[in-house]
Formats: C-alpha cells, structure tokens, sequence
C-alpha cells in the first residue's frame, strides 16, 4: 500500500465536521461546509485563501459580513484581504449580495497604507465603497479626487465613486474635473463618469474635453463611456458637432472607436468629418463585387497588401494572427487563402457580418443601466454571462443585469475600409487571399520568430553602451510583462525595423521559445551590423548562426539594435535543428 | 370504454394475422361507429414522440390506414420527433420557416402521440403535463412555438410568435404511450416501476380528453395485452421502442382502435407492395423534414448561398412527394403505376457556378505520395485508393475489426442528398490478405447509406451514424453484407453535417462515446428518459444497458476527436477552434440546458481545424514517441500534428514536438487517425481540393466526389507489431492477450470480442485469469482493472472487487475505479462513503474522479464531501472541477434543475401586460427537486 491517508486523520476530519451543527434540513447550503471547514483548524493555512475565496463568491448578506470583518479587522493578511476586497465587489456587482450589517467599516481601508500591496487594497477599498454606494464616504472620495500625490488609478476609482454616490454635488465635481483637471487622464475619466449621472450635460462636457485632446493622449475610457450606453453615441455626436475638434483629437477617438469594433454611423459620421475621412460606404452590389475581384486579379499587390495589413490605423493585427503571432479576437489567417475564395475574403473585409464562423458570433446584450455590450460568449451560467470583447478583454455581466440580449454582427466593424484608398484595399485583398496558398505565402515548415517584444523609452541603465550582464537581467529579463509591447513579424518571417521608431533609436526586441526535449537548435539571425543577441543571459555572436544545445523549458531571445536609415531592415531569426538532433521545440507565437 | 370488448375481437385477428395463439377470446361481433371519421382528401399529421417517429421509418399503421380508406386519397404526414414533449420541442434555429410547422400542413386531422417523455416526472409532473395536454387540445398550434427551456434564461432560441389557428382542423386523436415491455434482460429495466407512471399518464390523458371530448386511444392497456399475449415475440427493441415486428402488430392494433374491424373490400389489396410505397414517399419526406444542414437551408448561414440552390431542391422534393402520395393512392385502389415514380414533371435545379475559381488538380496516389514530408526514419505508403477501389469516394471515418480489417465509411452523398438521386454512401471492408502494407481486396458491407459520419462496432455488427438517428448493422450469414438493419437511435440534430455525430469511439468499459457541434438541439429518448443536448456535447451510451447521457455538455464548437488513454483518461478535439481538452475535467453532470464553464486546453493549439485524434501506442514506434498525442489537421497546416503528453497533477500538459506528417498537396485532407493492428498508423484522407462549408455553395461543382485515400505511416527502424489471433479465440486466450500485448488498439479490439461474449462465461473465465495473475508483474494493477472494466461492459457489478480496486497501490487504477464507481453508483451499498474515500485520496487524479463523480448525485451530503477536497492542493482541474460539481449540487439541492426563472423588468412589465390582456402567464421553467442523498 502506497501512503494513504491515515484513518486516524480521517476520523479527525469526521469528528471536526461533526462538531458543527448540521445545517437545517430546510436550509441546504454549500457555504455551511465550508464556513465549518474554514473553522474547523483542519484547512492548512496555504488552503484558506481558497475558501475564503469560494465562501465570498458563494456566500450570503451574513455570510460576506463575518468575511468582512475579519478583512477590516486585520484578522487576514495583506493578499488575502486585497482578495476578500476584490470577491466581495464581485458579489455585489454580479451577484447583487452586499454584507449585512454595518458596511462602513471599510473606511479603515481606505485610508492610504504602505507598499504595492497596500496601495492595492486602498484602491480596492475604494471603488467597493463605490459600488456598495457607501454613505459618509463622499468627504473621502472628495479628498482623493483633489490630492495630486495620488496616482491616476486612484483618483480615478474615487471619481467613479463619485458618479456611484450620486448625490447633489457629484455633477458639478466632476463638471469640474473633466474641465479643468491638469491631468487629461483625469479630465477625461470624469467626463466619462458623468454619463453615468446625466448623459446631456456628460454629453457636452465630454465634447470640449475631446476638443481639448492632444496626440498622445488615451481618449479610450472616455470614447467607451459613450459607446457602451444606450443612445449614448448619438447623444455625443450632436454635442460634438457644436464643438471645434482638431482633426488630430477627431481621429484618436474615431480610430479607438474602430479598435473596439464600433463604427456607429451618427459618431463614425461626425467623427470622420473633422478628421477629413470620407464617411461609410455601402456594401458592394454583385456588379461592384465583380469588378473589385477582376482588379485583385489583374492588379493586386500582395507585398503592398501585407504593409496595408500592418498599419496601425487598421488594427488588423489587434484581432488577427498571421503564423500564429497577433490578435487572438478574430480568425487566425495563416490558411485563409488556402480555403478562401477571393470573393467570401472580399466580402469579409467589406461586409463583415456577412458570414461568421461559429466561435466567432457574438451577441449584443442591453443591460439594466442603460448599457450596450457586445462579445463573443465563452460560457455562461444562471449568474453570469463571461463575454470576449473586441479588445480581446474578458467582461463578466450579471445575469440580472441583462435586460435584453440578441444575436449581434461581426466584432470587426463594418466600414474600416475608408481608411483605404481603393489601390490599398485591392492589395489587402490580394495578400488576404494569397495566404496559405503554394507560393511566397504557403505555410513554412522551418519556423521563424513571429511574436516580439519590444522595449522602448530606455531607462538610462540601457541608453548607453551593449549591457552587462547584471544591468541586462536587471532592465532586461527582470523587467515586468507590461513594460514590453507586442510587435509581429511578416507573413515570411520578418520584422521591419522602420514600423518601429524613427532612425537612430536603440530598441531591445524578445522572442522566446520552448524547448519540449532537449538538444540542438541552430539559430540564424539575419539583422542590420551591430545587432547583440542573448539566448536567456547569455550573450552570443549575432553576426553568424548560432548552434546550441538547449535544455527543456522556456527560453528567451533577445536582440538589442538600432534602427538605421535603411528602410527595407529586418530582423529575421529562424529557428531549425541540425540533422540528428534529438531537440523538439516550438516558438511561441500569440498576441 | 366501448373499445375494450372490440379489442379482443381485434386480438383474434392479430394473433391469426402474426401467429400468436394463445389469446383468450371473448369475441364480440357487434358493429362499432369508429373513433375517428376521416373524409376526402383529409390531411392526417402525426405529432410526438419516438413512438410516432419510428412508425414513419416501418409504415405499418399508415399502410393499414391507405388500405382501410383507399378512395379518400389521404395525406399522410408523420412530424414525429424523438423525445417531443408537448411543451418541449426543441428545434435548431429557424426551423419553423422550413415548411413543417402543424400550419403548414394544414392538418383535418391530428393524431397525438405524447406522455411518454413527460410520465418520467412521476405523479409529481401529472398536474403539469394535464394543464400542458388542455392547453394543447385547445389550441394545438401552440406545440410550434418550439421554445427550448434553454430559450426561457438566454434566448438563443426562436423568439415568440404569433400562431394562427389551425383552421383546417376537424378532429384530433390522442395516442398514449405504450406499456414498457419486460425483455428479461438483466441490463435492462423490467419496467414495472415504469408501468405505474405510464398508467397515471395514460389515464390522465383520458381524463382530459374526456373532458375536451376528445377520443384517447388507451394505446398503453392495448399493448400490455400485446406484449402478455405475444410475450413469445417481443415488440421493442429494448422496452419501449417498436421493432418492425412490433409495428406491425401495434399498427394492426392502433387501426383497429380507430376504426374498428377491417373490412372484407380490404383484402385485395397487396399489402406489401402499398407498404413500399407508403415507405418511399415517408423517405422522400424524411429527407425534406429532416434535412440535414438545416442551417444552411434555412438557418443561420442560408445565406448567401443555401437561399440559391435550396428553393429550387425542396421545391422539387416537395412535387416528388405529392407524385409519391398519388402512386399510394393508385395501389390502394388497385390500379397499375409504373416500376418507379416518374419525377419529370416536378421541376429544375437551380445551375451554381463555382465560386473556387484556382484551378482544380486532382492529385494521383503517386504524385500525392511524393508530396509528404516525415521525421527522419518514418515512411508513409498509399493503403487504398480510389484508383484500386473506385468505391472508396470521400472516405470519412473508419475502424477496424477483430481479424484486423479496415471497415471504412464513404460519403459521396455529401453533404446531402439530392432530390431524385438515390444516396448511395457506403461501408467498404478493405483487407490486406498477403500483409504487404496495401489493401488487395474490397467487399462492400452495406450500401445506400446518407453522410455516415461516424462508425463503430457493437453487439456483433455496427453502429453507423446515420443522421439523426444511429442505425445497427450486422451480417448474420457471414458473406460480410449486412442484411439486419435496424434503426436503434433517434434525435441527433442535423443541422449541420460538420456538427453532427462523429468520432465513435469506445471506453475500456462498454460505453460508446460520439460528440457534436454547436447549432444543434438533440433529443434522445431512452428507457431511462429523455436526455437532452443544446449547443454541442460528447454523448455517452452504454449499448448493453441502453444508458444514454450527455458526457460532456460544453459550448464547442464541432467536436471531432476523442481518444482514452489506456487508464480511462478521455481527450476531446474540438474541430474548427483546434482546441484539445482533458475530458474527466468537464465529463461531470450538469442538467440540461445548463453547461459546462469555460475549460483550459491541455496543449498549446498550434493550427486549425482539426479532425480525429490519436495516443501513440505501437511497438513500431520510436520509445520515445509511446504516450504522444497525435491530431489531423485539415487547412493549411496538412498533416498530423504530434505533441508529447506529461502528467500534470490531476490532468496533463502537452507540448508540440516534429508533426509526424506534412504535405504539400492541397487535396489532402486527413479526417480520422487510427493504429492499425501491424503497428502503423493509418489515416483517412477525404481527399477534396475544396473543404469549405460556409466559403462555397453545399452544391458547388468543385466538390469532389470520387476520390479517397487511406494512408499507412510505419517506422522503418523497428519490426511491424505481429497482429494476434483476436476474433473467434477462446475466453482464456482473449484474456491473456489483455496480459501480454502492449498496444491500447490491440486490447481495444480484444475488449470488443470479448464484449460479445456470454457474460457468465466472461465472468468465470476472468475468476480463474485474475487468480492466476503474478501480482509482482509491472502491469499487474493495469490487468485487474482490465478484469474490472470488463465486469462494467458486462454490467455485472462486483462491489467487492470495486472496493479492491478503489484503494489499489496505483493511482491510475484507483482513478479509473473511481470512473466506474461513478457508473454504479446506483448498484453499490454506499457509494458517498467511497467517494468520500476517493476525495480524501493522496493523489489529485483520483480526488477529481471523485470530485466528478459526486456531480451525478443531489444531496447535501455530496456538497459536505465534496468540499472536503479543499483540504488538498487544488490544480487547475481540481478546482475547475469542484467548481463545476458545486454548481451542479447547488442547483438540485436548492431546487431547481433548471435556470430559476428570474424575469427582467423589461419581462415583468410585458407579463403584466399580457395579464392584463387576460392571457395565460407562461409556465416557469422551473422543476423542483427534493434532495433524497441517494445517486441520481
């Protein structure tokens, strides 16, 4: 006999769980045996999270109150109680369940506290008393909204509290906000809380906030304010054709619009039109259809339809993969010539909606509060609806809060194309249709990498010469997710420098790959002179092949270059095995 | 109650009729007004249940109707729906515009077949189904609203419409279900218990017709007598659906009810050949109402192209049955009709252009075989061709058999058959009798078959998917043609042939699996009660008990793949997304329409769409391939996909490594993998320059429909597995092979032999095996839970050697034994103490067995046990898995199977409306269950 749990254990647990009383027989529960179980002292401390965990998504009013006591008593530590603060906003906002009893003892949280973690549970704290609408927090909320040694974040949830408060004077704090914040991040967070509150008077604050844009800035959260409440985008589009909008400010907002998969005509229209775009067009007749075709044919570039593919303006790449590297919303398009007809590709590019692979059909749901959300389901039960938006974000949407719900079009909104002049969108379609088929775009068989990251605005420690290894694992390898962007590689393998940054700009690029069974792997990395490469920390000769013996697991590939003059530069590294090889490995590819 | 004494007089003819002779008599000659008056040109539909259905497929009633009535030239159509319910008719999308809605056939009369699915709520449900039956009698239009209960909480089915009444209607007849027939099979219920709920509800639509003054036939007393006084011939086929046979005599029996003794004018006709008949043009119209891909025809994707070809091809399906009711009509009346219905004049096809405008090459076996590329010392060779087999035409799913012939199903019909030509899809038997690598010789088992997309064999013969229903296939004179043909399941939905049941495959334990695709809403009734399926699912079905459930209910989107590993552990492949999952991880039950939360994938999807899977199990192999999880993969990417599979705690983890197969050529589409018994692996290639279901029109004239091939991949660097002796070897040599031969598909082959059997004889002969076996062997715990699972395919249950193999020294074992404590747990003493047991295991596998196992229960005391895992580490899976089984528990213990029925404001506000409007509040979908701490 192998170990087993010993019976004497055994009988303990038995004896523990029979301490407690039996729930009524008219009251079955789940969270009984788990509270028991929480108390019993059987539960390792590392299980306890867990249940706690179960016992917040799970619980009633009484139950989520001893769990919030023992949050507000410091009877958790740090990560548990910024868990317990986290279950307990999704109860309420999914599950509509808020503790009994006194709920203002979460003002004990929201005072500022120490540390990463501490500042977590701050701002937890915070937007919980928001969605519990807390009274005698508005003074709080008040404070931090003013205080300028707050972060964004902060100051932001604080400002949804606001909104969440409701109260006489919350219009005018954030009328005040959205107008003169210094930060536009601010400026535009309060006008996008004011929709909650009084979609006119949100209306026209938010249309002189955008008007007051510059490039750079993130008008997304403000944009989305808009567009996820019922009548919300037309609302705006009238208060936004009273304002003067640079087309610069017009074009951030009508590009985020198309990135979240909206092209809402009243917006789109008024949008487009300070911008300079023409505005939607109708969908092809059969007749327009043909002849678009008969041009791809006899015109189409693929290579320049690749470059139209790649433009950030489009977002293509936001939602598509192509060799397994980019968006992971829309198809992956690898093979889509190969089974494609040039008119269902032009067709999906025109009229989206018109065909929908099944895991791909979205539904538009109406909620209670006035909004609008559309996704891809990914599962459902008799709570909660989990939705993929077009950003590729998970939305969870309670179950109660839906009021109506229908089948909706593709994410990819219809009208991209007048981004296009009409040569652009006939070599988009060409190259679309050109993928996966025999030729320069068949599937290849030796691997390259496809999915980068890309380091840039050096901290100084990376400004100057090639890295040492301390500084490298330091700024390089240690350097958090969020710090990288994602660039992809062309259909065949390459990654244009130009796409990148201007000429003279140093850049760190990353691919990694993961070694299944040990061995050797050549390593070819085609690059501009000067080009450094590391395989994990270890640095190696970019200039030649590299053939190395590499264990199983997760490695990193690493190149520091500088983009130069020339705009046709790559880089390009292949990946292959030298005859006899025993390695297995595959690149990682994804968004 | 006028009918009970004119049922004996018709006893005495049925048993003259069918050769039963041993009724007792008491005759009566006096004249009857017969129940139900039909006139001139009468529309007679039938509505309901598996009970109606069947009867299109044999024609025994309608045959006897034509015959008793053959100047009133009636149209006869049977809208019979596997598992219908008079409140529950679940329809994939739009269904209602294909043309067979009670409406659209403009009914004189309806004869109503319901109860059976409803009498499984016990007396609990009477009052439901009552109120339900009123409704219906009062206005039966109502049945076409075809609301799903999934429709009630998300709204993915029709919306409510406004049906107008059925202004034709004369009459309507209820039909009540029939008695449950004893078999005296052991693995089958004697259907007593069965018996009183079936009595309540026959006796209750008695009462309700009585009061709407409307005729009941009492089909359930009637056929009690039947089955006393034929009890030498059965009438169902596993208690409660009809043979051929039983058709015949319940035909006889329900004509008899209706209208009395048949008359002398009657006798003349030919009875056989008016049955032909009545059958082509049921075909004819089972092609239209069924029609597979519904949702290319009039669902979601009819356009842009189904909305083309359709109208025309229904159209002219539509005159082909009207020419077919004449010829009925024609042979009732004793006149001459042609040797074959003459369809000239019902109408054109509309022409389709293709739209695959690429040049179409048609690859050769040889140029084809060129364009592979294998890892170093593999080597592919061609096994079959349309070019030495022109009948093997896009091959699509294949299995081989116990003396290691390939059985492979072909689908030139696909993807549907066309009005006025035959279908013709196939079983071919390929051999290769000298062992040289390539099949040399073909016998075609069965012929004019429909889009057979799935096979398997089973109690002597096959079962074939033949949608929507599972149709059994045996020779029993050994010239290898099937000559049984018998249609065993029904309710699979076709609205989609790419979605519809596939991958047939075996546990080691009896149960046959097949799963489908999203768009599909499928209803199967079974002796145990109706199960239902929306929006895709593995199924689970027991052949030998007829236990028939959904595996796993998940929002895939067209599952086709599924292998078992040789411990019990099942992965499914989802087609179009490429995604591969673990299946004990979401196998737990949920009740329908509810579904399984998003689960994480085992591996890493590198390319889609993907068809068939495969575990590497073959002494032919590299050892270092043995375990590795092998994947077809259809566009783009052409080839077999190979990952090496690890155990990861409770689950396991893939990760890519060289593909086994890549080719160049377009054509090649590789759509179902298996080893074969020499040790190579061998792969079905449906072999079409054009796959695409929603990129060009179903009748595109690129589609290929002459080609095939079956490829054969071996590693040159070792031997061939020498095949054993499997079919027609003694017990004891069977089992031994169990013993000694190392590859799962070997032993799979062997498990299915010995699954045919006498169980008492498996039984001994495993006593005396499991005795004799070293327990100091490597694979001794595998070898006894061998003798386990053959007791489940056996249902013969062994608690104390459960018990055994519950607390084995192998974690494999004890998780696999779990499995199957799972599937007795309604014929084990206590089975929450085990499970108990199981959920305190130190290895997490069998802590999720158990976990898994605990879904199927509805008691507080599961919830208490199952929250012991907690105590435990939790991976991904435990926790997946416990989450899932609380959700489950939860809603049975609070009450409700269902979704509560929790009404929007926006719901609230138009309900009120409609009370104050004085119409009927909707029904809440809401079945109330009282935890009773014992298995479900």
């Amino acid at each position: 006999m192998p170990f087993r749990l010993p019976l004497a254990l055994l009988t303990v647990i038995a004896v523990v769980f029979a301490a407690f009383p039996a729930p009524a027989a008219d009251a079955p529960s789940t969270v009984a045996p788990l509270m028991r179980l929480l108390q019993s002292g059987r539960l390792p401390e590392a299980r306890k999270g867990t249940v706690v965990e179960m016992i917040c998504s799970r619980g009633g009013p009484d139950d989520l109150a001893v769990m919030l006591a023992s949050a507000t008593s410091g009877e958790f530590d740090e990560p548990l109680t910024l868990k317990v603060l986290t279950l307990l906003a999704d109860a309420v906002q999914v599950r509509k369940v808020v503790p009994s009893g006194d709920l203002e003892s979460i003002r004990k949280l929201m005072k500022a506290r120490p540390g990463k973690e501490g500042a977590a549970i701050q701002l937890s704290a915070v937007r919980l008393a928001a969605l519990w609408k807390t009274s005698g927090v508005a003074e709080e909320l008040q404070l931090i909204t003013a205080d300028d040694s707050a972060t964004d974040d902060l100051r932001n949830a604080a400002i949804d509290g606001l909104a969440a408060l409701g109260d006489a004077s919350a219009v005018g704090t954030l009328k005040a906000i959205a107008t003169s914040a210094k930060s536009s991040s601010l400026r535009f967070r309060a006008a996008a809380a004011l929709t909650k509150l009084d979609l006119n008077a949100a209306s026209q604050t938010a249309a002189e906030t955008l008007a007051s844009a510059a490039a750079g800035d993130e008008v997304g959260p403000l944009v989305d304010a808009f567009l996820v409440r019922k009548g919300g985008p037309e609302q705006w589009a009238v208060a936004l054709a009273s304002v003067k909008l640079t087309p610069d400010a017009a074009k951030l907002a009508l590009r985020h619009m198309y990135s979240v998969g909206r092209s809402d005509a009243a917006l789109s229209d008024v949008l487009s039109k300070a911008a300079g775009i023409a505005l939607d067009q109708k969908p092809p007749t059969p007749e327009e259809l043909r002849e678009l075709i008969a041009e791809v044919a006899a015109k189409g570039d693929a290579e320049k339809g690749e470059a139209v593919f790649r433009r950030s303006d489009l977002s293509c790449q936001k939602c598509h993969s192509i060799a397994r590297a980019g968006g992971q919303v829309g198809p992956e398009l690898s093979a889509i010539g190969s089974i494609s007809p040039v008119d269902y590709v032009a067709n999906s590019i025109l009229v989206p909606n018109l065909a929908v692979k099944e895991q791909f059909v979205t539904r538009v749901f109406a909620t209670t509060d006035g909004r609008t959300i559309t996704g891809i389901v990914i599962d459902r039960d008799d709570q909660r609806v989990n939705l993929r938006d077009a950003t590729g974000a998970l939305v969870t949407l309670p179950t109660a809060d839906i009021d109506e719900e229908e089948e909706g079009k593709s994410l990819m909104p219809q009208g991209l194309t007048k981004f296009l002049t009409r040569e652009e969108l006939v070599d988009l379609i060409k190259f679309i249709s050109e993928l996966g088929r025999p030729g320069l775009y068949a599937i290849r068989s030796v691997p390259t990498v496809q999915r980068w990251r890309v380091l840039r605005n050096l901290p100084a420690e990376l400004q100057g010469d090639v890295p040492n290894v301390e500084i490298f694992r330091e700024f390089v390898l240690d350097t958090p997710p969020e710090t990288w962007q994602s660039a992809y590689g062309t259909a065949r393998g390459a990654l244009p420098l130009s796409e990148l940054g201007k000429p003279g700009e140093t850049l760190f690029l990353q691919g990694e790959f993961k070694v299944v069974d040990a061995g050797e792997i050549y390593v070819a990395v085609d690059a501009p002179k000067g080009t450094q490469l590391w395989i994990d920390a270890e640095p190696f000769d970019a200039g030649a092949s590299v053939r190395h013996t590499f264990t199983t697991g997760l490695h990193r590939l690493t190149l520091r270059t500088t983009i130069d003059a020339n705009p046709q530069s790559i880089i390009r590294v292949e990946m292959s095995k030298p005859a006899g090889s025993k390695a297995q490995f595959d690149v990682v590819g994804g968004a | 109650m006028s009918r009970l004494c004119s049922r004996s007089a018709w006893l005495l003819f049925c048993a003259l009729l069918f050769g039963v002779n041993s009724i007792c008599v008491n005759s009566t000659t006096a004249a009857e007004a017969p129940t139900l008056k039909l006139e001139k040109g009468d529309h007679v539909v039938l509505v309901g249940n598996t009970l109606a259905e069947r009867m299109q497929y044999f024609g025994g009633f309608e045959t006897l109707l034509h015959r008793r009535f053959p100047e009133l030239e009636l149209v006869v159509r049977n809208l019979g729906w596997s598992a219908d319910e008079i409140t529950l008719r679940p329809r994939s999308k739009d269904f209602r515009d294909h043309g067979h809605t009670l409406a659209d056939h403009k009914p004189n009369v309806l004869l109503a077949f319901f109860g059976f699915n409803e009498s499984f709520a016990g007396e609990k449900g009477l009052a439901k189904f009552e109120a339900d039956l009123d409704g219906f009698l009062k206005a039966p239009q109502g049945i076409d609203q075809f609301t799903s209960a999934r429709s009630q909480w998300d709204k993915t089915a029709d919306k409510d419409v406004d049906l107008a009444k059925l202004e034709t209607l004369r009459q309507i007849v209820l039909v009540t279900p029939l008695a449950h027939e004893n078999l005296n099979d052991p693995s089958l219920p004697d259907g007593a218990a069965r018996n009183k709920d079936l009595k309540l509800y026959a006796e209750a639509m008695q009462r309700v017709g009585a009061k709407n003054q409307v005729p009941v036939i009492d089909l359930f007393t009637i056929s009690q007598e039947l089955m006393k006084a034929g009890a030498e011939k059965k009438l169902t086929i596993n208690g409660v659906h009809l043979s051929e046979h039983g058709d015949a005599v319940v035909g006889a029996a329900l004509d008899h009810a209706l209208f009395g003794a048949v008359p002398e004018s009657s006798a003349k006709v030919d009875l056989a050949r008016l049955k032909g008949e009545v059958n082509e043009k049921n075909l004819q119209f089972f092609y239209d109402y069924r029609a597979i891909n519904g949702f290319y025809i009039y669902g979601g994707r009819k356009a842009p192209f189904g909305v083309v070809n359709f109208p025309a091809e229904f159209a002219k399906l539509r005159k082909m049955i009207a020419v077919r009711d004449r010829r009925i009509w024609d042979v009732a009346q004793g006149k001459e009709v042609s040797p074959q219905p003459d369809d000239s004049g019902t109408g054109e096809f509309t022409k389709i252009e293709t739209n695959f405008k690429k040049a179409v090459s048609l690859t050769s076996p040889e140029a084809a075989a060129k364009m592979f590329e294998l890892p170093e010392g593999y080597a592919v060779n061609l096994f079959a061709s349309e070019q030495d087999f022109p009948a093997l035409a896009n091959p699509v799913q294949f299995a081989f058999d116990a003396r290691g012939r390939l059985w492979v199903t072909t689908m030139e019909s696909y993807p549907m058959y066309l009005p006025g030509t035959p279908v013709d899809d196939k079983i071919l038997i390929l051999e290769d009798t000298d062992g040289d690598g390539r099949a040399d010789k073909e016998t075609v088992f069965a012929d004019k078959l429909h889009v057979p997309t799935g096979i398997e064999f089973g109690k002597g013969g096959v079962f074939v998917a033949q949608q929507p229903n599972i149709l059994f296939l045996k020779d029993t004179d050994g010239d290898d043609k099937a000559d049984v043909r018998e249609l065993v399941m029904h309710g699979f939905d076709s609205a989609d042939s790419h979605h519809s049941i596939s991958a047939f495959t075996y546990d080691q334990g009896g149960a046959l699996y097949f799963e489908e695709g999203t768009f599909h809403h499928t209803q199967v009734e079974t002796p145990y009660g109706p199960r239902r399926c929306a929006n895709a699912g593995v199924f689970r079905w027991e052949p030998r008990t007829w236990r028939f459930d959904v595996f796993v209910s998940y929002g895939f989107a067209n599952p086709w793949g599924h292998v078992v590993d040789s411990w019990g552990q099942n992965f499914v492949a989802d087609a179009s997304p490429g995604a591969n999952y673990f299946g004990t991880a979401f196998s737990g039950d949920v009740d329908y329409p509810n579904k399984h939360g998003n689960l994480k994938q085992f591996l890493t999807k590198q390319w889609r769409p993907t068809a068939g899977c495969e575990l590497v199990s073959s002494r032919n192999f590299p050892d270092e391939a043995q375990g590795n999880y092998l994947l077809n993969n259809c566009i783009g990417f052409q080839g077999v996909l190979q990952y090496k599979m690890r155990e990861d705690a409770s689950g396991f983890a893939a990760d890519p490594v060289d593909p086994l197969l890549k080719s160049t050529d377009v054509n090649f589409r590789p759509v179902d993998i298996e080893f074969g018994p020499d040790g190579a692996l061998y792969v079905c290639d449906w072999f079409n320059p054009l796959v695409g279901h929603m990129q060009h029109n179903l009748r595109d004239p690129n589609r290929d429909h002459k080609h095939g091939r079956i490829w054969r991949i071996a590693y040159t660097k070792k031997p061939l597995v020498q095949a054993p002796k499997i079919a027609g070897e003694p017990i004891p040599a069977l089992l031994n092979l169990l013993k000694n031969e190392p590859e799962e598909r070997t032993r799979y082959r062997v498990r299915t032999e010995l699954w045919n059997r006498p169980t008492q004889d498996v039984v001994t002969e495993l006593k005396s095996w499991t005795a004799g076996l070293d327990a100091k062997e490597a694979n001794y715990e595998h070898h006894l839970l061998e003798a386990l699972w053959l007791h489940q395919a056996h249902d013969v249950v062994d608690e104390a050697f459960l018990a055994k193999m519950l607390k084995s020294p192998e974690p494999k074992a004890r998780a696999a034994a779990t499995r199957v404590l799972c599937y007795w747990r309604d014929r084990v003493k206590e089975p929450l103490a085990l499970l108990q047991q199981q959920v305190n295991d130190e290895h997490p596998r069998v802590r999720l067995e158990a976990v898994r196992a605990l879904s199927f229960f509805d008691s507080q005391e599961a919830l208490d046990i199952v929250v012991e895992s907690l105590i435990y580490d939790q991976d991904d899976y435990l926790k997946y898995t416990l989450d899932e089984t609380l959700k489950t528990l939860e809603r049975r213990v609070n009450g409700f199977t269902t979704i509560a029925d929790k009404p929007t404001e926006r719901e609230k506000k138009s309900r009120d409306a409609e009370k104050r409007r004085g119409q009927p509040e909707s029904v809440a979908p809401v079945v109330p269950r009282v935890g009773t701490g014992k298995a479900k």
